[in-house]
């Protein structure tokens, strides 16, 4: 649904995309996860023909964006961050002209309208001028704003940012929701909601994309050690004397509870085994036995922190 | 066509739900009254002043028209110098000022549809001003000797129109180029000025260049108008700046495209 291919961009001598290439299948919830300036705004105003790029290539349903701009703005519902609103219109008028701009009129307006005020929980709002509204509500304006005329692609830039906790996780169920017939392009620097909105997800960083995959599949590319949460019921500094005298142990820490540790080991030895044994020899009873994977977290600020071509080597898809 | 006509009634509900429309309004009906009041004042008293030779055998009649409307239509032309840059300021940089460009750039719409839209809208906005002066007009008819003559009147209206065809696009241009509307509000009165008064620096000149130069001169164009003359060549003059104006304006809103708004 969305093909980007070699996207170059330079802002004057800044280099801001160098050769980012990733695609977004129908119908799934795609994350552009990255630190801030890494590109990820520029990408979508790439592919929202808002802004023009250097070289490469950006398809979007089919349409590509340098030849037939048009239809692909047709096609894309965009919610760029700070979504621009005109201050002096009421929301309904708003989200009326924008709902005409893309062609609905009439009872498909209404009907849409009624749609977006529900699902954005618009109604408090609706006859206010925008002008007068919280930050929170704005962001709600400028999703109902993508979502009126249901274009088959949405492209949301940073689309949780600056609302209150509630909002947060209701916008993100929202996403998933719409996933199934909707593809949708997210871009975000919070990592737990990558990991709980998007199927795939893609790493971007300094105008490069460093990883492509579904967040379980990244974790365990990039984890080339594991990690075991342990509770065992015996004196503790024997504990951890024994634990760490088990074979393929590279690590021992203290977990966050007290009494726990966490043990990192090299993935060839299953240590659960030889703990296990240990607990029967020593008659010490498990209390836990916790597998830990990587947190989406933790590979981006592994894969952002290092260096980029020691990163290409372990990772590439 | 449609969206279009939704481009229109969002800058024209963008103009008359502001307060600053009515602020315009009430000014301007304020000053160009004051303008007749003056004009009319003049003409009425100097009719009292030549009435006493009509007593002593000369028949002096005085044209209303030529006495009141005239320098009436020329000082709501000067008028307009300062009324185009004030309507047209806002019309792209507020747009870029306040992010909304970047709304209007991703919709399915076409730059022609976008420019247009801000032009009929600028020129729906001068005519509701200028339009207010009806009732001056009016008041004429029903006072002076046999009427008004109405014709000279709809020549007066159509070369205002004509200036508002020619001008809102040099405006609406100059605020293409920036974000600051006070600088594009100068920037506009500044050439307008200039495309005013161009051929009084002609006036003292005969070669062929001080005579093109002088022909870019918008109040000579004007006049012709103003005393009821409708000269083709003077439609032309204005009509081809208007079409110059809307060819600069699209042209620097399509260059947002590959520059960045």
């Amino acid at each position: 649904m969305i093909i980007v291919e070699n996207l170059v961009k330079y802002y004057g001598k800044f280099k801001a995309l160098d050769g980012v290439t990733f695609e977004a299948k129908d119908g799934e919830v795609l994350g552009l996860l990255g630190p801030n300036a890494a590109g990820k705004t520029t990408t979508m105003r790439i592919l929202t023909t808002y802004l023009p790029f250097t070289s490469g290539k950006a398809v979007v349903a089919g349409h590509d964006v340098v030849k037939e701009p048009i239809k692909v703005r047709e096609k894309i519902g965009y919610m760029p961050e700070n979504p621009p609103l005109y201050n002096d219109m009421k929301v309904k008028r708003f989200l009326s002209f924008v709902g005409k701009l893309r062609g609905l009129y009439g009872k498909k307006l209404a009907d849409r309208l009624e749609y977006v005020r529900d699902v954005c929980q618009l109604d408090e709002v609706w006859n206010m001028y925008i002008a007068q509204i919280s930050k929170g509500y704005r962001q709600r304006v400028g999703l109902a704003s993508a979502l009126i005329a249901d274009p088959p692609v949405l492209i949301l830039d940073e689309p949780t940012i600056g609302l209150d906790p509630r909002q947060i996780r209701y916008t993100r169920e929202l996403i998933k929701e719409l996933g199934g017939n909707h593809t949708v392009l997210l871009s975000t620097h919070i990592l737990p909601e990558a990991e709980m909105t998007c199927d795939r997800v893609a790493i971007i960083n300094k105008g490069k994309i460093i990883a492509v995959g579904k967040p379980s599949e990244l974790a365990e590319k990039i984890r080339r050690v594991n990690a075991v949460r342990v509770e065992l019921s015996g004196p503790q500094n024997e504990v951890e004397k024994a634990l760490f005298e088990l074979d393929g142990v590279i690590e021992i820490r203290p977990g966050e509870r007290p009494n726990t540790f966490v043990v990192n080991f090299e993935p060839k030895w299953d240590v659960r085994e030889q703990i296990t044994r240990l607990a029967n020899e020593r008659g010490w009873t498990i209390l836990e036995l916790t597998p830990i994977e990587a947190s989406l977290e933790e590979i981006f600020l592994e894969l952002v922190v290092e260096e980029p071509d020691r990163i290409k080597a372990g990772v590439n898809d | 066509m449609r969206k279009f006509t939704t481009l229109l009634s969002k800058e024209l509900g963008q103009f008359f739900s502001t307060p600053t429309f009515y602020a315009i309004l009430a000014v301007f009906i304020g000053v160009s009254g004051f303008f007749f009041y003056n004009i009319a004042r003049y003409f009425a008293n100097y009719c009292m002043f030549t009435l006493q030779y009509k007593f002593q055998g000369f028949n002096v009649p005085l044209n209303v028209n030529q006495w009141v409307v005239r320098p009436f239509f020329i000082n709501l032309a000067v008028l307009a110098l300062f009324l185009i840059p004030i309507i047209t300021m806002r019309s792209y940089a507020a747009e870029r000022a306040y992010g909304t460009a970047e709304l209007l750039l991703t919709a399915p719409i076409k730059t022609s549809q976008l420019v247009l839209s801000k032009l009929v809208g600028g020129l729906i906005l001068f005519m509701v001003l200028v339009s207010t002066t009806i009732l001056f007009q009016l008041i004429l008819d029903h006072y002076a000797v046999g009427g008004l003559d109405w014709g000279p009147v709809w020549a007066g209206y159509l070369g205002l129109l004509l200036i508002g065809f020619a001008t809102i696009p040099l405006g609406q241009f100059i605020s293409t180029l920036t974000k600051n509307q006070i600088i594009a509000a100068f920037l506009t009165f500044a050439f307008m000025l200039i495309l005013w008064i161009v051929d009084w620096s002609t006036l003292f000149s005969q070669t062929k260049l001080a005579k093109i130069v002088g022909y870019i001169g918008m109040a000579p164009h004007f006049n012709n108008f103003a005393k009821g003359v409708i000269d083709t060549s003077d439609v032309i003059y204005f009509i081809s700046a208007g079409i110059l104006g809307i060819f600069l304006t699209f042209q620097s809103v399509e260059s947002w495209r590959w520059r960045g708004a």
